[in-house]
């Protein structure tokens, strides 16, 4: 009676185990190991319902103990096998993790250079196309106060080549803002500093810029990376921490271009930035920005003790890893 | 003064024409040739007297500053100056690189652009008003660095 309960209850537990390994194998793309391991637990279950065939009847003929014996042995090659085998359906879990890596940088990176190139388009259009037309309007009602006798005239005419001006500055100032074509035609040193110069218009901040990469030019996507997020660390310093210093490192070292950024503004808690959420739009975009060229972004700071950031690319990279 | 021969370089049709009738309205000037290129600019200099050109920097096939520099090789006597939408330095200092004797920006008055003429023509250079400013900012920022 106690032989019978124990082999009701393995043969139980092996119906499910076989059942849900033979399930598995659509998953695992019926690879051999798998299958191997599935007849092996499936004949286990077959073997112990023989088993309780033979209790039932109460009769043990030898024929069926030979059978027994030989189906005892082919299911262990077959345990062998799938043990042996099953190393490659790790192999490829892995592999198939690393590929789903590579494509979503893959997407990553084509949807960052698309905007890029969206940018660049629509800024070249705005720059080149309307710029020079209202450039002709403006000599044009230059040309016409000249000639103009009546105060009235010559006030109408005053106040309409101010409004173009207007208008050309605030057409120069949005493409430069969608792609800076200094960035385009003279590479990262000269936009970078032609975008600190902008700002020191406008602020006190004082900023200095080293680099040995001077009219190097590297990968169009890798150039618009690093500007794209030194401005968003710029803006960020003069937002939020009240920085007087900013200074900005540029090198190359050996395959790498490494961006170093420091401000002495005030710090801030680094757990805040744990959570994404929390990190705000702009850090976030340097994030992606930098991971879609394979890049490294580290940032640190403590409260009041400013705030120091890296940006690692590797320029030599080809790019098919791109 | 015998008329001064100018050659306007420039990839919109619509900038050369209105820049023509306002050029045009000026009584020593005549304007010989229209380029929308480069290459054009220098077939025109290689086969017309010519002594000013109003040159665009960013131009399809042959952009303003090489075909300064080969302009230049063709004719050194030639006078180039710079018409450009783009005021930053870096473009300032190519065309002077290679041998433009002016530069103004394409939102200048017109009464500039006829004086940056006049002016090149007689021996002088030209930059606008805008540039000098640029200049003068560098230098004193510069100094208060050091």
């Amino acid at each position: 009676m106690v032989r019978l309960l124990a082999l009701v209850i393995s043969i139980g537990l092996q119906i499910v185990a076989a059942s849900i390994a033979l399930r598995f194998m659509r998953l695992t793309k019926y690879r051999l190991s798998w299958i191997l391991l599935s007849l092996a637990f499936t004949f286990m279950a077959i073997r112990k319902i023989m088993h309780l065939v033979e209790l039932t009847r109460g009769e043990e003929t030898m024929d069926m103990a030979i059978i027994d014996e030989w189906m005892g042995a082919f299911i262990s090659i077959m345990i062998f096998g799938g043990v042996i085998l099953i190393r490659e359906l790790f192999l490829s879990l892995k592999k198939a993790d690393i590929d789903r890596i590579k494509s979503e940088r893959k997407v990553l990176h084509a949807i960052i250079s698309t905007e890029e190139n969206e940018r660049k388009r629509f800024a070249k259009d705005l720059h080149d196309d309307l710029g020079p037309l209202l450039s002709t309007v403006k000599m044009s009602i230059t040309a016409l106060a000249s000639r103009a006798n009546d105060p009235v005239d010559k006030d109408i005419i005053n106040n309409a080549s101010h409004v173009v001006n207007e208008a050309i500055a605030t057409i120069k100032d949005i493409s430069n803002t969608l792609s800076p074509h200094v960035l385009t035609n003279f590479g990262l040193v000269s936009a970078t500093s032609s975008f600190i110069k902008k700002i020191n218009k406008a602020s006190d901040i004082k900023f200095t810029l080293n680099s040995d990469v001077g009219k190097q030019r590297l990968n169009s996507d890798i150039e618009a990376v690093i500007y794209r997020s030194l401005c968003e660390l710029i803006n960020n310093s003069m937002k939020h921490s009240g920085a007087s210093i900013i200074s900005i490192d540029l090198n190359i070292h050996g395959n790498f271009i490494i961006l170093q950024y420091n401000d002495d503004g005030k710090g801030f808690d680094p757990d805040i930035l744990e959570s994404e959420e929390n990190m705000g739009m702009g850090l976030s975009n340097i994030q992606t920005r930098v991971k879609s060229v394979n890049g490294i972004f580290v940032m640190e700071s403590k409260k009041g003790e400013g705030m120091h950031s890296l940006i690692k690319i590797n320029i030599r990279e080809g790019n098919e890893v791109l | 003064m015998s008329n001064i021969k100018i050659v306007l370089a420039d990839d919109h049709k619509l900038f050369r024409n209105g820049l023509r009738i306002l050029l045009d309205a000026f009584e020593d000037f005549e304007i010989t040739g229209e380029a929308a290129n480069g290459e054009e600019v220098l077939n025109i200099i290689n086969n017309a007297e010519c002594h000013i050109v109003l040159m665009d920097i960013n131009m399809p096939v042959m952009d303003g500053i090489e075909a300064t520099r080969k302009g230049m090789a063709i004719n050194p006597d030639l006078k180039v100056i710079a018409l450009s939408m783009y005021g930053e330095e870096e473009y300032y200092h190519r065309m002077v690189e290679v041998g433009a004797k002016g530069f103004l920006l394409k939102d200048s008055d017109i009464n500039e652009v006829k004086e940056a003429i006049i002016t090149v023509y007689n021996g002088g250079s030209y930059f606008s008003q805008e540039l000098l400013q640029h200049v003068i900012q560098k230098i004193r920022s510069r100094e208060t660095e050091t």
